[in-house]
């Protein structure tokens, strides 16, 4: 008898070495590792849904190629069209030796007509879907997502990574808000709160290209063209390679795109989070009105409480902010306890400034971005539920105060403007 | 009055820890990937209000089995329903909790099937899972209360240390303004909240089955007691880390909001991918509740029945189990339906007639008085 259960015990041990994971059992070399989803719309077509997947290779593919020089592109793009986004998943199915796996997706694009028709499909896409992770990065792109990944210069060796870089990189710039995809949805369920995510585009790599050293130096890090005579056609010249930029919000009202904010736009509204932590800022010189001196922020914090005066609604935003001088154009001598109480003065006009611009941005719009409505609703939940089914109109008209108090701390190491002594 | 010994049934005794340890996992297992949906449905940011209030009526079912038991030594609730009741009625209660814990038994088994197939073994047909599961739970069975809580001691590490694991990650994640207003309920609703199956510590009754084998019965209540405020207050803490992650708004949109919580806890991007703990949770408290209960189902039936043996009736009623759990609900949102709501039913088994035997044997030890003092 103990004999037979051994044996028996010993049988189920193997069997189940070969059932694990019983009928959706799949070998990791089965699998197509899907890194980024773009997610593009055509209006008009029957099957508007265009998804491009950035599949990342297999390693002995990828690295059989780019082993040597690097020249091996290690992500490879498979798309298909559908009326619905799994209908699209499966067309490009047909093109792979693979099956699609997108647990690994960590960047999610959504292309621009894709996000004037509505995110309501995508949104039930990525979450019906067991695979798709809502940590995965939602962003907008300017134009089609599929262009996004295409892009070829980059620092990274995929795409994706070099998306996933610039998202952290965000951070310490404080000029957009990458969100992953559950956050964006909390904000697209919550009453009183409207939701964003950062804007991708393409864009040149240089600032400015001087028209003279066209032919010389091309832009990108090119090699040098070898004949001159490129460069004399002037004005064209060759196109300079494109490189991605991640600056700037696309703002989202029941789940449409309402429109986009700007660096600076989206910076101002940062404030109203507290979340400019690293930033630069730029303020007059108080003595020479056309110079400037630039502030870094180390810290900001902000709190935002609505009050009610004779039945009238209105915010009162509180922010206070620390930061340090790292930079001045005149040598206008700054090192003085009065001349600080001025920077910090000239630094609070500044952002409150800033604020309000994004905020007269955002009420343009009619996005509630700060979630103002959110936050009224948690104080004052009776006025609230008044307000709720009109709160983006009511939110245009809404009346907010700003005080912003800042405290520069530290001004670098320099002590005083080199200058010749006794000037 | 002719008793059924119960050493010929169960031969082994725990202690009152052990036991303790059966109702946590019970309580948890299920409850924490199904309240969260259904309380704040209800209650919004104030479903763990709902729980807690839940834990009291816990409390109260486990007070008055426990004072049965008390009463009753050495005997079951199947047995002293016979006692107080007379043979056939007493029969007929007793086969009534018989259901009552197979009807458990077939409901977790189709809620572990429904969460594997969905979430993340989409092409396995449902039958996997629960055939493999009642298979397991009914070998265990054989050998006994015991072997149960003893093997139970190893799987409560498990399930408790990944919760308190995912819980600790989910920190960076938190936005306590999500759990605001705080208190704006109206308490009939809340009440009505606490009183779902799930929320209201039902499992408490189980304690009517297993007090005589307690190795000190007259413990049960501490023990219950700590394990019920200690599984609610966990699921408490989980649903409060669920509400301040997502918020009462989006948590309604995702069908297991555990599932969706910790696929979101992302440490510095290297701590992530944390869902095989919440497997762990899922199936190793899932096997250790339905074991549980079929444990008390079966001992139920030999018991009603008379039998010397609880083996003949094990695989008979793990059949009419897994039969059961697929008839019982059409999809997953007649199942979802059927966890989010109380019933007349759930009040009379988990309160009603605990609270009228406890009557009853109140009446009968008064009356026995009265008759003693008469005799002298």
């Amino acid at each position: 008898m103990k004999k037979q259960l051994t044996i028996l015990c010993l049988l189920l041990f193997c069997l189940s070495l070969f059932t694990a994971g019983c009928w959706d059992q799949i070998e990791v070399e089965e699998l197509a590792l899907v890194r980024a989803i773009a997610i593009d719309y055509q209006p008009g077509r029957r099957s508007p849904y265009l998804v491009t997947f950035a599949i990342s290779l297999p390693s002995d593919v990828a690295g059989g190629e780019g082993g040597g020089g690097g020249g091996g592109e290690p992500t490879q793009l498979f798309s298909g069209v559908g009326a619905s986004m799994d209908l699209a998943l499966h067309q490009a199915s047909l093109n792979l030796s693979r099956q699609l796996f997108l647990s690994h997706a960590s960047v999610i694009l959504i292309g621009e007509e894709m996000a004037k028709h509505g995110l309501a499909h995508v949104f039930d896409f990525i979450i019906r879907n067991p695979q798709v992770r809502l940590n995965a990065y939602l962003l907008y792109t300017n134009g089609f997502a599929q262009q996004m990944l295409t892009t070829t210069e980059r620092l990274e060796i995929g795409i994706t990574e070099e998306i996933i870089g610039m998202i952290e990189q965000a951070r310490f710039i404080s000029e957009t808000e990458p969100l992953p995809a559950y956050k964006f949805l909390q904000k697209v369920v919550t009453p009183g709160q409207a939701a964003y995510t950062a804007l991708l585009q393409k864009g040149s790599p240089l600032e400015e290209i001087i028209p003279g050293l066209q032919g010389e130096q091309k832009p990108g890090g090119q090699e040098e063209s070898s004949g001159g005579s490129d460069s004399s056609e002037g004005g064209g010249g060759e196109k300079a390679k494109e490189v991605l930029t991640l600056a700037g919000l696309a703002a989202f009202r029941n789940q449409k795109l309402a429109g986009l904010m700007n660096a600076q736009e989206t910076r101002g509204f940062l404030w109203f989070l507290g979340k400019t932590s690293r930033t630069y800022l730029a303020i007059s010189d108080p003595q020479k009105p056309k110079e400037i001196i630039t502030l870094h922020v180390s810290r900001a914090e902000t709190k935002i409480k609505p009050q009610i005066k004779n039945g009238q609604l209105s915010f009162s935003v509180e922010v206070v902010t620390e930061g340090d001088i790292r930079s001045q154009t005149s040598t206008t001598k700054i090192n003085t306890p009065e001349m600080m109480k001025k920077v910090n003065s000239a630094n609070a006009a500044v952002i409150k400034q800033e604020m309000e611009k994004a905020l007269h941005r955002m009420q343009q719009l009619q996005t509630d971005l700060v979630g103002f409505g959110s936050i009224l609703n948690r104080h004052e939940p009776k006025l609230f539920s008044r307000l709720q089914d009109n709160w983006p109109e009511e939110f245009s008209k809404l009346k907010v105060e700003i005080v912003v108090t800042s405290d520069v701390r530290r001004a670098g190491m320099q002590a005083n403007p080199a200058l010749p002594r006794g000037e | 009055m002719k008793k059924a010994k119960i050493g010929s049934l169960e031969k082994g005794k725990i202690s009152p820890r052990q036991g303790g340890e059966l109702l946590v996992i019970s309580l948890l297992a299920t409850s924490i990937l199904l309240v969260p949906a259904v309380a704040v449905e209800q209650q919004g940011q104030n479903a763990w209000l709902a729980v807690l209030l839940g834990t009291i009526w816990g409390l109260v079912t486990l007070s008055i089995v426990c004072w049965l038991g008390n009463k009753h030594p050495e005997e079951t609730i199947f047995q002293y329903t016979e006692t107080l009741l007379g043979k056939w009625l007493g029969k007929v209660v007793g086969l009534l909790y018989v259901w009552s814990f197979l009807r458990v038994v077939a409901i977790v088994i189709r809620e572990f099937g429904d969460f594997m197939t969905t979430s993340f073994m989409p092409n396995t047909p449902l039958s996997v899972f629960s055939l493999s599961l009642i298979f397991l739970a009914a070998w265990t069975v054989f050998a006994g209360l015991e072997v149960l809580a003893r093997m139970n001691e190893f799987i409560i590490l498990l399930v408790i240390g990944s919760l308190y694991f995912i819980l600790l990650l989910s920190l960076g994640n938190w936005e306590l303004g999500y759990l605001q207003p705080l208190f704006r309920v109206e308490f009939l609703s809340l009440l009505k909240t606490s009183l779902i199956p799930e929320v209201w510590a039902v499992d408490t009754i189980t304690f009517a089955v297993i007090i005589p084998f307690l190795t000190r019965p007259q413990r049960a209540l501490a023990a219950g007691a700590a394990a019920a405020v200690f599984a609610n207050g966990l699921l408490a803490i989980g649903l409060i880390s669920l509400l301040a992650t997502f918020g009462p708004y989006f948590l309604l949109v995702t069908r297991f909001p555990i599932l969706m919580f910790v696929r979101s806890i992302s440490v510095a991007q290297i701590l992530s991918r944390f869902e095989v703990l919440i497997m762990v949770v899922w199936v190793a408290g899932v096997f250790a509740k339905t074991t549980f209960y079929l444990y008390c189902a079966c001992l139920g039936l030999a018991q009603i029945t008379g039998l010397k043996e609880i083996r003949p009736v094990v695989l008979a009623l793990g059949t009419i189990a897994v039969v059961w759990s697929f008839s019982l609900f059409e999809n997953i949102t007649e199942l979802e339906a059927s966890v989010s709501t109380t019933s007349p039913r759930v009040l009379l088994m988990y309160f009603g007639i605990p609270l009228f035997l406890l009557v009853l044997t109140w009446l009968k030890e008064k009356l026995h008085k009265r008759q003693l003092g008469r005799m002298q």
